[in-house]
């Protein structure tokens, strides 16, 4: 009987040690990219972007849906792509409708997360291989992954530990294993995706980027942002490591 | 306002009942003019545990200070005293809030900044959520809801048949959507579209609808009382913001509104994330 109980015992931390070794001492692990990598938004057909550096190249791919941009002393601008866009957008420039502004900043955002996708390098140790986009996460995830419109709520979310700390999340409807959408009790509307997975810091531990697309219940409000995260212990916290 | 009824006294030392707290508070809110920095009150009967504390002796000590010119303000309205007269003094001299309806004419100025900032579209689009939409953010949750909005045809003008309307609905249904596909990314899928007679008459039903909704958040006798270009501002927040997150998300915002106190509403007013040109367009709308 003692024989017994000690040797599962044994299993058992035989089986702790191998699951922490697997993800503590492995093999390098390729940086991992989300097959839906938003490029329909610039092209008919979508663009097969799998290594890092594809996403590099396609940040000078010519648009089949150029952008008008406006500048108040420089005038008018089309761009269609995503490296003339960063250019104008650095100079100054912004949507030359009003109504356009959201489309403008999303199109903005892609581009900024292609191009920290296109530095993600492989790493050894995961802490977040076992996170799910549900309920959980907003427990987990940083307060700014929140959808912070108001003054009110951005002074909220300073003090919060946490999304759901700001939001109070009353539903998670997911649509596949890298996409949800999260419901407050506030009338917010956040489709989460989940972007990438790969080294961001060069500190060999995963980080991972998503995609957060923001409406509200009733209203036209459309913002996106961008959040790069990592996780240093096994159940410690999550980090913001950039945000934009 | 009128005049402030009270049946004991208020302040430091006073018998405090809730509704005569209430009553110096909605009070001091409509003379908030008077007592500079002071912020509005909120309306609640309560005073807390310690009163002097709280801001609503401070308010009181301040207008004895400033308007009753007391050199030592003991933070206390007797019922009839030297304090509640003066209240009442200047309450009588403020002018009635005269209702202003939402007019024709603030609906056709509120269609033109509506449409600049969200845009007139003739045709199908899927929104940033994936709703099927037309006109000035017109969202169609079914095809039996599109059957009911008077399509026509683009290149004859006929009128569009319940089929025909069924069939793009569908088709615009199945196209990918987000925030970085705008509504002009549909048009080559559409052949549908609605006359500027019918987006103008949707878009006056949107307004409609909206108004019953501030008057929901802000009372509807007191929403008819605020100046044109504040519910201009009001309508621009809720067209944007919708009901809940204005309501809940907004909450100095809305005590502002409500104690009519503009300027500092103005300041509340900010939406993260939208052009800078439209949030100086609602501040300087409570600004003036």
């Amino acid at each position: 009987m003692y024989r017994k109980v000690k040797l599962n015992y044994a299993t058992l931390i035989f089986s702790v040690l191998l699951s922490s070794a697997c993800s503590a001492a492995g093999s390098a692990i390729e940086p991992h990219f989300n097959k839906d990598n938003q490029s329909s938004a610039f092209f008919d057909n979508a663009l097969a972007l799998n290594s890092a550096s594809d996403f590099l190249s396609a940040l000078e791919k010519t648009w089949d849906y150029p952008s008008d941009l406006k500048h108040k002393k420089l005038g008018n601008k089309t761009v269609s792509s995503c490296q003339q866009l960063k250019k104008h957008i650095n100079d100054g420039f912004h949507a030359a409708k009003a109504s356009e502004h959201a489309f403008v900043s999303a199109q903005s955002v892609i581009c900024s997360m292609w191009e920290y996708m296109g530095k993600f390098k492989s790493y050894k140790i995961s802490h977040m291989n076992k996170l799910s986009l549900n309920k959980g996460f907003a427990n987990l995830a940083p307060a700014r992954f929140a959808l912070l419109i108001s003054n009110d709520q951005i002074k909220k979310a300073e003090a919060a530990s946490s999304w759901n700390n700001v939001s109070k999340i009353k539903e998670v409807k997911p649509h596949s294993k890298v996409q949800s959408t999260y419901y407050d009790h506030s009338g917010s509307i956040q489709r989460l995706t989940l972007m990438a997975k790969g080294d961001y810091n060069a500190d060999g531990i995963e980080d991972q980027l998503f995609f957060m697309e923001n409406s509200v219940e009733g209203g036209s409000y459309s913002s996106t942002k961008a959040y790069i995260i990592t996780r240093l212990t096994a159940n410690g916290p999550i980090k913001l490591l950039k945000e934009f | 306002m009128g005049s402030m009824r009270i049946i004991q006294s208020v302040g430091i030392g006073g018998k405090n009942g809730a509704n005569d707290i209430k009553a110096v508070q909605a009070s001091l809110n409509s003379l908030m003019h008077l007592i500079p920095p002071t912020k509005a009150l909120v309306v609640d009967g309560k005073l807390g545990f310690k009163p002097e504390n709280s801001n609503t002796v401070k308010a009181i000590m301040l207008f004895q200070k400033k308007v009753v010119g007391l050199t030592r303000p003991d933070g206390k309205i007797d019922v009839n005293g030297k304090t509640h007269k003066k209240i009442n003094e200047k309450l009588l001299a403020i002018k009635p809030s005269v209702p202003v309806p939402v007019t024709e004419a603030l609906k056709a100025k509120l269609r033109k900044k509506l449409e600049q900032y969200e845009g007139r579209v003739e045709h199908m689009y899927l929104d940033t959520k994936g709703y099927v939409t037309v006109g000035v953010g017109h969202m169609m949750s079914s095809a039996e809801e599109a059957k009911k909005v008077a399509f026509i045809n683009a290149s004859s003008n006929a009128q569009a048949s319940k089929k025909e309307i069924e069939d793009e609905f569908a088709l615009i249904k199945s196209k990918p959507f987000g925030a970085a596909y705008p509504a002009r990314r549909f048009k080559s899928s559409t052949k549908l579209k609605l006359t500027d007679s019918t987006i103008n008459e949707l878009t006056n039903k949107h307004i409609t609808s909206f108004e019953g909704e501030l008057k929901q958040i802000y009372g509807a006798t007191e929403f008819n009382t605020h100046p044109e270009n504040v519910k201009l501002a009001l309508f621009d927040m809720i067209f944007n913001l919708g009901m809940p997150k204005l309501k809940t998300g907004y909450p100095k915002f809305n005590k502002y509104i409500k104690a009519k106190d503009y300027k500092n509403a103005a300041l509340e007013s900010n939406r993260n994330g939208i052009a800078a040109e439209r949030n100086q367009y609602v501040k300087d709308l409570l600004s003036k």
